[in-house]
């Protein structure tokens, strides 16, 4: 690991650790090949385990992460590399690990991300799809779910509770407010009438 | 050469097919009974976790992660649980993680008995699968009283798990363990020493061990192989650096290996659970204190974990933006590359026969593959 | 090349469990025990839910709705609504039993529902109280 660290020192690349078994270096997507290959061919990372891709809408770029492991495979790290998302665009390592063909084609297919070389950057899981790159933020899952498909409309009696608890309180709150004037109504009855009930008494 | 070309005949094996693990097809080329090419055809199952766990809180899309893979639930869940926990630093009891770590190694002898009925049945063992299903639902049986569901038991829950164990359930599962010891003789006298399983499947789709490390293949087709790497050994995740267990190896790298494998990994699975019995603790906290869903946010932050399934390391990477929505998770299981790049390069020349074998041996998966 | 004798007279040994019991059950004469914590439909204590509509934020399958009962059993309930689950989207993870502020809805070890129409799916749970009367 010491090793690990010196040599990415020369490379003005930093290693930093997350968690026990996991570390992470940030490079720019320019060095991003090479690096790899350096880490595959002298560092002895042999295994690429996965390539994950992130869609970070807001700052308008993806964000890929290569997670490599060594043949004692003790440890992880993770790659990580961030392109711009606009026409975005990756050279393609299926040369050097052939497992990456399949995940290259799936990033390609789920976030429109293009490798330049790859051989068959084919339909993955979706058939003749023709919205935008699914796994993409700016794609709203409920808004196609609602546009592809009808709903049963029998559910349409359900009620919102928080207007329910409102309605319940102001019901509440006229009744008391009605007790409240209906008793004062009365009291002022009764004070009417009580002069006449008094004598009555007497009498 | 150009010749045998023109004269192949296309046949789609699945996505309707008895002898296909899941709702996949794989497209051969026949020359007679030879395959010449093969290609994995995958969506038909494809269900996009990954997306709709970006539109819930962390609460409300732990109860997905468990269907991504439905023969073996619990690796997903574990795998999510401790991404949530790696990311906002939740530290779980330790009675929590002997739980945890006993339902994992419960869901891997589930697996394992599922799966022989898979390898038992596509070569025509009709016996094993009725026996082999029948014993997995006495496990089935014990999971519905811990965690209330048979199959979907979401119940490792980041911070811990969501119930604590019922009151004499360590003896029933001694009791279930002691069952299957003597099981797993009956197996090896009717399926594993069978003369038919044995023809079939030595020097049947053979790995070789040089492309085993380079292209990430996991689990028992690495083991079957001679390399003797196993998450939790080098990795060591929940309690499994403080329990006693080997891991099996064969040379052979064929079908025949990997079963034998697997027989190997469900005596060290029972070995495991007698230590997590003695060693339980009665006392201890089974969930931490956590927010409510509204408000239990994941910092800006990624991770990446990984769980060793029955079927080999699986991985998830995890990334939260502050919010109390998840980012992106990405599942990275077995079957991928199995499917992919390894099975399109096994079948070619094999028998039409062995292709259902072959795939059953390998631990394909299909929920995982397109997620 | 040596015949594998015991590769072919091991497996013979299944003739063995033709005399064993058999571990199937005569299902509908025999049926199998429920355990206590099963997830199976839900029931509502109605005299205790007070309709703060927890269970219906929390379900991510949008699978619970708030309506009114046919009878108000509750004074103290702050909407005058109880929740109704539409048996079509739900998947038991019984979350919304974890957030009930009063423990008032509950998952059954019941889980048997059949029926032509699928409307009947939108299930009301039955009330607590009253299941327990008529099993007492």
């Amino acid at each position: 690991m010491i090793e690990l660290i010196s040599k990415l020192e020369k490379l003005s690349l930093e290693l930093v650790q997350k968690q026990d078994y996991l570390y992470k270096v940030e490079v720019k997507k320019e060095q991003l090949e090479s690096l790899l290959l350096s880490f595959l061919n002298e560092f002895g990372y042999i295994t690429l385990d996965s390539i994950n891709c992130r869609d970070d809408l807001e700052e308008g770029n993806f964000v890929i992460t290569y997670c490599l492991l060594t043949p004692k495979r003790d440890h992880v790290v993770m790659v990580q590399t961030s392109i711009e998302r606009e026409n975005a665009s990756l050279p393609s390592i299926h040369t050097f690990w052939p497992q990456a063909e399949i995940m290259e084609r799936e990033m390609h297919e789920m976030f429109g991300v293009d490798f330049p070389g790859h051989p068959t950057l084919i339909d993955f899981a979706l058939e003749y799809w023709d919205n935008i790159p699914p796994l993409r933020r700016d794609f709203d899952t409920l808004q196609y779910v609602n546009d592809m498909n009808p709903f049963r409309g029998q559910r349409d009696d359900a009620l919102d509770a928080k207007v329910e608890m409102k309605k319940k309180r102001e019901a509440k709150k006229a009744a008391k407010l009605k007790a409240e004037q209906e008793a004062a109504a009365k009291a002022e009855l009764e004070t009417q009438n009580n002069p006449s009930q008094e004598v009555q008494n007497e009498e | 050469m150009k010749n045998d070309l023109e004269n192949t005949i296309k046949i789609f094996h699945g996505p309707q097919h008895p002898g296909i693990t899941g709702n996949m097809s794989v497209e051969l080329d026949l020359l007679g009974e030879t395959i010449k090419r093969a290609q994995t055809h995958v969506g038909y199952l494809h269900r996009g976790f990954e997306k709709l766990v970006e539109r819930r809180t962390v609460v409300q899309a732990f109860t997905i992660v468990c269907r991504i893979c439905v023969p073996e639930p619990d690796p997903n869940e574990e795998n999510f649980a401790r991404a949530v926990e790696n990311l906002t630093g939740l530290e779980i009891s330790e009675k929590a993680k002997y739980i945890r770590t006993m339902v994992l190694e419960m869901q891997r002898l589930a697996t394992m008995f599922l799966w022989m009925g898979g390898q038992a049945g596509s070569i025509g063992l009709g016996l094993i699968p009725q026996w082999s299903v029948c014993d997995r639902d006495y496990m089935l049986d014990l999971f519905e009283e811990l965690t209330g569901g048979r199959v979907y038991h979401m119940y490792a829950f980041p911070g811990g798990v969501r119930r604590d164990l019922p009151e004499g359930f360590l003896s029933r599962l001694s009791d279930l363990l002691d069952y299957y010891e003597k099981r797993i003789i009956v197996y090896n006298n009717t399926f594993f020493d069978n003369i038919i399983f044995k023809k079939r499947a030595i020097g049947v789709g053979i790995v070789n061990a040089d492309d085993v490390i380079k292209n990430a293949y996991v689990g028992q087709v690495m083991r079957g192989c001679g390399i003797k790497k196993d998450v939790r050994k080098d990795m060591p995740y929940l309690m499994y650096d403080k329990l006693d267990f080997d891991i099996p190896v064969q040379s052979d790298g064929d079908v025949y290996a990997r079963a034998l494998v697997r027989r190997d990994e469900m005596l060290q699975s029972i070995k495991i659970l007698r230590q997590i019995i003695k060693q339980m603790p009665s006392e201890g906290d089974i969930l931490q204190k956590i927010p409510k869903h509204r408000k239990f946010k994941l910092p800006a932050d990624d991770t990446y974990v990984q769980t060793e399934s029955a079927r080999g390391a699986m991985s998830y990477y995890m990334a939260g933006d502050g919010s109390e929505k998840i980012r992106r998770m990405q599942v990275r299981g077995p079957s991928l590359v199995h499917a992919y790049t390894l099975l399109e390069k096994l079948l070619v020349d094999s028998q039409l026969s062995d292709v259902a074998m072959t795939m059953n041996s390998l631990g394909i998966c299909p929920p995982e593959i397109e997620r | 090349m040596a015949i594998d004798v015991k590769g072919v007279l091991s497996p013979l040994s299944a003739i063995g469990t033709l005399f064993e019991h058999p571990k199937t059950i005569t299902y509908p004469a025999v049926k199998k025990d429920i355990p206590l914590g099963y997830r199976g439909f839900h029931i509502n204590n109605l005299e205790t839910c007070i309709g703060c509509a927890s269970c219906e934020e929390v379900c991510m399958n949008d699978a619970i709705d708030m309506v009114h009962p046919d009878i108000e059993y509750n004074i103290k309930n702050t909407s005058g609504c109880v929740p109704r689950i539409d048996y079509g989207r739900c998947c038991w993870c019984s979350l919304c039993t974890d957030v009930c502020p009063p423990d008032s809805l509950k998952l059954d070890n019941i889980c048997t529902h059949a029926d032509s129409n699928p409307d009947n799916f939108l299930y009301m749970p039955k009330n607590h109280k009253s299941i327990g009367e008529e099993v007492s």
